[in-house]
């Protein structure tokens, strides 16, 4: 009777912990996928499909000297600008403010959609963090550069 | 080279040397621990003295980079790396952990101090656990000291040595950056001594439930530091940051959020071992889980592996040597624990499913829930690029998604836990205990759907918060009442009686009141923020959530090795001034890139946080502003969680010490 008892209480107990955590493992695993941001250089970026909205994916390299341009529409700042790695050029569209660090001939990762206009449009802009920190190296492959581009970044939403 | 300077350049070398021996005497006390273990006295006093020895070598180690930054020997590669003549000495203290090899020897000096502290603590109440204790310790410095002198040495020389350093990064000078490293470092070494002690009732196999009583102020203080830690780097971020929030689930962040969680289900469990005897193995495990979370943490921030605001170089070997470690760490203490886990086994089991104890239960079942999600999203980004060789990062929403209702159910227990009985709950104790909170809750939450409140989290939210605010309220009540007619007191005196009494556990209902405030903050300030960016000019103005702000002017201003402009707004609401707010753009005379200083006007409803960015030639100045509301009581509620740990740690020994050798 007693033995009976205690391996029903077990099994309450078992049961109760196991739904608890089947219900945590099936809201992280919704939203996990959803939530998975690619990174991809500006030489990967061509062979994607381009799309407006949905999942959105990060690009990173080097900001173009002489690329970047600010102009301002009914108070919002817009800027357009060209992220590099050897081969490739991307041009890049975002509507916001860039965080501290961002400028040209430094290294910078962008969120956002790559559209069918040829232009990847961004939501989020990271700046790489360090200033200390060494340039990409130009001549060096793609994957060089997204080696290089994807470290020490700092957020700006 | 003058005299004096050759001089101050001695004493670096010295503490280099003293850090070798440092490194030699660690290797001493875990070899004599381990080796002499419990047989041999005299072997167990030598590990104490190399111990001792350790501690005071690398006291000497720190002080001499103090000493190097201190008199800018830029001769010193980390001292010309992380500072220049101009930088405050405030800051040049605080460059001796702000960069990779000087926090890495901090780490374990402070890891040493523990050490002797526990040893000295516990030499003539725990010989028996001694030994291990000491080989332990000193076995994880070992581990460390190697990575310190071979791979990440603060003690290099710059030659020729320039005439100038570069500066500390301008991001960690601010005051809050200068304590959040510390405490957080105090945290993780911190469990240490848990760690080493239930390591030492594995070896030992008879030192049974004593690890727990012995360990249980120093868990507290670790996971003290751990909090407060956290605490100031997330206002670190708040406020010097400047993109209006405090939590980004950085991994860097994430990587200090995860020994705490096991950290916080350790400090609960051990409860129930202490009073019931279950959870035995149990309680070793999560011990081991949170001290080896401790070193991830240390292994995420300092191998750069990992896209971070913190993380600001790479280098492969040091990672490597810390996974290692951390390898060796898994390997021996859980290889131990499933050798020895028979000699722990409880004879007692659970009664009920309604009762405290499987409270706990589910306590530790949410917290390891949490601390495996944030694993998981932490982690996978390094696994799918070392597997498949792709770069992929998880998002913020993934986390919040789960991390809301796993906290709403965290609360609810807060409330039934500290209140529901012992073995198996009556009808009757739980309608005494819950049935007027539960109502109040209820009640609260059919206010807030009347006055508008629709969304299901924030509505929940306030029904539990309620709710466990009642328990704790009307417990206190209860009690104090019951005492103060015994006592022939007033009901504040006999509250007063009832805390000094039992400091444990109204210290931990301080706590969770500290926890709900906190919650409020983050609730009010994660659903309902407002943010609005903008690109202005002198004299323009725009309204956010009902505050008028105006653009005055724009100037220039200084500090003691920065110049910044200043943007001059004016808040307004209904026509009254509440408000100059005057963010700033910092230049640092060392580094060229531009800081934002946000500024920012709090009140315990809202804080008004403005930035200001770049400008566009001809067209202004882009203008960031964000209306987060109760974001202040997140702070308080860290103020009173403090309050409430300090109140816990006053609570002596209750119970008898056991283990006599």
């Amino acid at each position: 009777m007693n033995r009976l008892k205690r391996t029903r209480r077990r099994w309450a107990l078992a049961g109760s912990v196991l739904l608890i955590v089947a219900a945590v493992a099936y809201l992280a695993a919704g939203s996990f996928q959803a939530n998975l941001v690619y990174f991809h250089t500006p030489t990967e970026i061509l062979q994607k499909e381009p799309r407006d909205s949905g999942p959105k994916i990060r690009v990173g390299g080097m900001v173009e000297e002489g690329s970047l341009r600010r102009s301002v529409e009914g108070q919002k700042m817009k800027l357009d600008f060209v992220v590099m790695d050897g081969r490739t050029h991307i041009p890049v569209h975002y509507e916001g403010i860039p965080p501290d660090l961002f400028k040209e001939k430094q290294g910078a990762v962008v969120e956002g959609w790559w559209t069918k206009e040829k232009v990847f449009k961004a939501d989020v802009i990271m700046a790489k963090h360090d200033e200390n920190y060494m340039p990409i190296k130009m001549e060096g492959s793609a994957d060089d550069a997204r080696a290089k581009a994807g470290k020490t970044v700092k957020e700006s939403r | 080279m003058p005299h004096a300077e050759r001089e101050t350049r001695l004493f670096l070398e010295i503490g280099h040397f003293a850090a070798i021996l440092a490194l030699a005497f660690a290797f001493v006390g875990t070899a004599s621990a381990f080796a002499g273990g419990p047989r041999n006295p005299a072997w167990v006093r030598a590990g104490s003295r190399a111990v001792w020895a350790v501690c005071a070598l690398l006291t000497l180690s720190i002080a001499s980079l103090v000493y190097a930054f201190l008199t800018n020997d830029f001769s010193v590669k980390y001292v010309a790396a992380n500072s220049n003549r101009i930088l405050p000495t405030f800051y040049k203290i605080a460059a001796v952990w702000g960069g990779h090899e000087g926090s890495l020897l901090f780490w374990v000096w402070l890891m040493s101090v523990f050490a002797a502290a526990a040893v000295a603590r516990h030499w003539r109440t725990h010989s028996v656990s001694m030994p291990f204790l000491i080989g332990v310790q000193s076995a994880v410095m070992t581990g460390f000291l190697v990575l310190v002198l071979f791979l990440s040495s603060p003690f290099e020389r710059l030659i020729p040595a320039p005439a100038d350093g570069v500066d500390l990064n301008p991001l960690l000078q601010d005051p809050g950056m200068v304590l959040h490293p510390p405490f957080l470092y105090l945290g993780y070494v911190g469990f240490s001594v848990p760690f080493a002690f239930a390591m030492a009732a594995l070896f030992s196999g008879r030192a049974g439930d004593e690890w727990v009583l012995a360990t249980r102020r120093w868990t507290i203080l670790a996971w003290f530091f751990l909090s407060v830690g956290i605490f100031f780097g997330a206002r670190w971020a708040y406020y010097e940051l400047g993109w209006g929030g405090y939590w980004a689930w950085d991994p860097v962040e994430n990587a200090s959020l995860m020994p705490w969680l096991a950290g916080t289900a350790f400090l609960h469990s051990t409860m129930i071992q202490e009073k019931r005897n279950l959870f035995r193995i149990w309680n070793v495990a999560l011990v081991i889980l949170t001290f080896a979370l401790s070193i991830l943490g240390t292994f995420l921030v300092r191998s750069g592996i990992v896209s971070s605001v913190h993380a600001f170089a790479n280098d492969p070997g040091r990672g490597l040597t810390i996974l290692i470690l951390l390898a060796v760490l898994l390997v021996a203490s859980f290889g131990t624990l499933i050798f020895r886990a028979e000699r722990l086994r409880a004879d007692v089991s659970l009664d009920s499913i309604v009762s405290r104890e499987s409270a706990f239960l589910f306590n530790n079942v949410f917290f390891l829930t949490a601390t495996f999600t944030v694993l998981v999203g932490t982690l996978y980004p390094l696994a799918a690029e070392a597997i498949m060789g792709t770069k992929v990062s998880v998002g913020a929403p993934y986390y919040n998604k789960v991390f809301v209702p796993l906290m709403l159910g965290m609360l609810v227990l807060m409330g039934v836990g500290p209140l529901i009985a012992w073995r198996r709950a009556s009808i009757s104790n739980l309608k005494r205990n819950f049935l007027a909170p539960a109502l109040a809750g209820i009640g609260a939450g059919a206010g807030a759907a009347a006055v508008g409140m629709r969304e299901i989290y924030p509505l929940m939210a306030v029904v539990i918060m309620v709710f466990v605010l009642g328990t704790i309220a009307s417990d206190a009540y209860k009690s104090a009442r019951s005492r103060a007619r015994r006592d022939g007191v007033s009901l504040a005196g006999g509250l007063a009686r009832i805390v000094r009494r039992n400091k444990r556990r109204y210290g931990g209902m301080v706590i969770h009141v500290g926890v709900l405030l906190m919650v409020l903050g983050m609730a009010g300030s994660g659903n309902y923020q407002t943010e609005k960016s903008l690109v202005m000019k002198p004299g323009d103005s725009f309204t956010i959530a009902g505050y008028a702000i105006s653009f005055k002017e724009i100037r220039e201003t200084r500090g003691p090795n920065w110049m910044a402009i200043e943007g001059v707004f004016e808040a307004r609401n209904d026509g009254t001034l509440i408000a100059e707010l005057r963010p700033q753009r910092r230049v640092y005379s060392r580094g060229g890139m531009p800081m934002t200083e946000a500024a920012i006007h709090s009140t315990l409803t809202r804080d008004l946080y403005v930035v200001i960015g770049d400008e566009v030639p001809g067209q202004g100045i882009a203008v960031k502003a964000y209306v987060n509301p109760l974001v202040q009581w997140i702070w308080a509620g860290g103020g009173v969680m403090a309050l409430g740990t300090v109140i816990v740690m006053f609570q002596r020994r209750r119970y008898p010490v056991k283990e006599a050798a």
